[in-house]
């Protein structure tokens, strides 16, 4: 019992112990909220790369030399393969095109040259079947959420259709183009607008280059979260695309929708395809959406382990504070752990007063940190906007990762390791003296000045 | 026939210092019968203090045994011994020794505060806190309870000291010039309460003084000269 009462005493007064609880403190809370932004960081990056894209991909494999054969095998032939693959949800073609964007129509078509095109004027054609996509993707969904600069389409269901068509274009029979969101306000469009695109034809003739146009009526925006690749992109029925890029392939990517959309599961799924695609002899690239954009995501990451590493570090130092705090305190205390000794304290009894001071000092600390780091976390847009209107600063300024709130995701893990991390580490910490104070001669230490 | 509480046979301690030996006690055979009190006296540097840790068993003698009520415990570890001090021996010294950041009260309790685990104390601390209350006021302090050590006077203190020696009820109270730091009136106050308690316990007292007026009290007096001891009648 005497052992945590002298302990708490001991520490009590003397600030240093204190000090050194703030310092385990704070640097418990940095930990937590910074892994904690970063996770949300890395979840919100993933939620916004799956936005903009399938599950697993199928594209051509090509070899970089033959790019003339940049054509997929028959997406019936690929679906009834994969129908009885386990895993597979849906598959569902895209005719992906790159394309350059005017936006208007007085410009007779035959007369534009890349001469008048500002940089910037590129998008990516999407061209996809809403009815095939349903159930299989989140098309749907983008569709159905709309931003700040977004309009949403007349019907979700048939998406590709404008309820009041401008009179102008009445009998002109446009198809019907969805911009990301991004795009519609980057180019300044509006539902009811028209835009021309012009692309090239998939096998250049060197003396006859005659590139490929299409209006199109804006019909609505789709807004998948990614705002780059809203700004690039534009959605289209499949069909329109094919007619407008004068290709016989009926698509240059398969979507495969698989059971488990992540870990795994996903990757069991990838590679039961795979071996599927290779059995049927059908060549063909196959990745899941992890793999497509490994890049960006092992980035997040490892930025991510860096800073955990470092606050990790930053949480053992600030526990050494322990180690000097009770170096002192068994300084300081020489003659009293003589005392201890003759009112019958054994070499345990001595040890346990100073371990009993670092695991006090380092589970206070480390709790109140655990707490001030979770509630800071759940706060963080919160304690954000009050900095700002107190001093006027933004210190996190989420819109440069184009987030319009600071993302946090909490994992009890992290809070697991940051508590228990400090207190084993300063418990380690407070042996040493411990140890040093247990073994001291009772004699001595009577006789200490 | 009584009891022998402490008994040394033979006792040496030497210190080796830069290659040379320093040979405080020589052999001192002493015995110290259950409920009596003993004064130790010698010059400064005699060894008093050094033959009290060894009695008290603090420390480990060069050679020779000390047996506690007839065990040698040469032989046990210093967990043993501790156990043995915290059930037997109580402590009183010269500059008191109290712990600095604990009241009166606190400081008396800590010896019973050592036998009790965190759950059997909350059990026991009312009753606890009681027995420490009751012996505060036999020394006189029923108003000084909470006050620091820093708080009291050197009387005080000692009789603070005092009430932690004696509240694990030991057998054995040894005291090491208890009355060296303080005045004449008070030294005379501390003596008459030492004895008085003494009277009333019937616990063995051990003295170490210069003070020959506590020393002329005691059952018998023993003098350590030369690293020996040799009975003592002090001049009245
Ligand atoms: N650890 C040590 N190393 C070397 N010499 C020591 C040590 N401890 C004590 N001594 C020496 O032993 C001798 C006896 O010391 P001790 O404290 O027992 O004397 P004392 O009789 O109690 O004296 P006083 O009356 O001044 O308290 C002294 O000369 C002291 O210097
Ligand atoms: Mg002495």
């Amino acid at each position: 019992m005497y052992r945590l009462f002298l302990a708490l005493r001991y520490l009590w007064a003397r600030p240093i112990s204190w000090v050194s609880m703030v310092g385990i403190w704070l640097s418990v809370m940095a930990f937590i909220t910074t892994i904690s932004i970063m996770s949300g960081f890395l979840k919100e990056t993933r939620r916004i790369i799956r936005g903009t894209t399938a599950d697993i991909v199928l594209t051509p494999r090509h070899d970089g030399v033959s790019r003339s054969k940049l054509s997929l095998p028959s997406f019936h032939e690929i679906q009834s393969a994969l129908n009885d693959v386990p895993g597979v949800k849906g598959v569902t073609p895209r005719l992906v095109r790159p394309a350059l964007i005017r936006v208007g129509d007085s410009v007779a078509p035959q007369i534009l040259g890349m001469g008048q095109f500002a940089e910037n004027q590129y998008v990516t054609v999407i061209g996809l079947d809403p009815a095939l996509e349903r159930g299989v993707t989140d098309f749907d969904e983008y569709l159905a959420e709309q931003g700040e600069y977004g309009q949403a389409v007349d019907s979700v269901t048939q998406p590709f259709w404008l309820k009041k068509v401008p009179a102008k274009y009445v009998n002109d029979d446009l198809p019907v183009a969805l911009p990301g969101e991004g795009a519609m306000h980057f180019f300044g469009l509006n539902k009811g607008d028209v835009v021309t695109l012009v692309t090239l034809p998939d096998t250049l003739d060197q003396d006859n280059v005659k590139p490929l146009t299409q209006r199109f009526l804006i019909g609505g925006s789709v807004r998948t979260g990614h705002y780059q690749f809203d700004m690039r992109s534009l959605y289209v029925p499949i069909e329109a695309a094919r007619k407008f890029a004068e290709t016989k392939n009926e698509a240059t990517e398969l979507c495969v929708t698989s059971a488990v959309s992540d870990g795994p599961g996903l990757d069991a799924t990838a590679n039961a395809v795979r071996a599927k695609l290779g059995e049927s002899g059908l060549s063909v690239f196959t990745e899941t959406w992890v793999e497509r954009n490994r890049n960006l995501l092992s980035a997040v990451e490892n930025e991510r382990s860096i800073l955990g590493f470092i606050l990790f570090f930053f949480v053992a130092v600030m526990s050494f504070n322990v180690f000097a705090t009770l170096t002192i305190l068994v300084s300081d205390k020489t003659k009293d752990i003589g005392i201890l000794n003759t009112l019958g304290a054994t070499p345990g009894g001595v040890l346990g007063i100073f371990l009993g001071g670092g695991l006090l000092m380092s589970t206070m600390a480390a709790a109140l940190g655990a707490l001030s780091g979770v509630l800071l976390s759940l706060n963080i847009n919160h304690v954000n906007d009050g900095i700002e209107k107190a001093f006027g600063v933004r210190i996190f300024r989420a819109d440069v990762y184009t987030f319009d709130r600071i993302p946090i995701e909490l994992t009890p893990q992290f809070v697991a390791i940051a508590f228990f991390g400090t207190v084993v580490f300063a418990l380690l910490c407070a042996l040493l003296p411990a140890v040093r104070a247990a073994r001291m001669d009772p004699v001595q230490a009577l006789r200490h000045e | 026939m009584s009891e022998l509480v402490l008994e040394a046979t033979g006792l040496t301690k030497s210190y080796v210092m830069g290659g040379r030996a320093l040979d405080v006690l020589r052999g001192v055979d002493l015995t110290i019968q259950a409920g009596e009190s003993l004064a130790i006296v010698g010059s400064s540097g005699a060894g008093k203090s050094t033959l009290l840790h060894l009695l008290g068993l603090l420390d480990r003698p060069t050679t020779g045994k000390v047996l506690f009520r007839g065990a040698d415990v040469g032989s046990l570890s210093r967990t043993a011994r501790s156990r043995l001090r915290q059930k037997h021996i109580g402590f009183v010294f010269q500059f008191y020794h109290l712990i600095p950041e604990l009241n009166a009260l606190e400081n008396v309790l800590l010896p019973l505060m050592m036998k009790h685990s965190i759950t059997s104390w909350f059990g026991a601390k009312a009753k606890e806190r009681e027995r420490g209350r009751a012996l505060l006021r036999t020394l006189g302090l029923s108003e000084r309870e909470g006050h620091r050590p820093s708080q009291l006077s050197g009387g005080e203190r000692q009789r603070v000291a005092i009430g932690r020696a004696l509240i694990g009820d030991p057998d054995v109270v040894l005291c090491d010039e208890p009355t060296g730091n303080l005045d004449e009136a008070t030294s005379r106050e501390i003596s008459d309460l030492l004895f008085q308690l003494k009277q009333d316990s019937g616990k063995t007292f051990v003295f170490v003084t210069h003070d020959l007026d506590l020393a002329r009290r005691a059952d018998r007096v023993v003098r350590l000269v030369h690293g020996r001891v040799e009975t003592f009648a002090p001049a009245s």
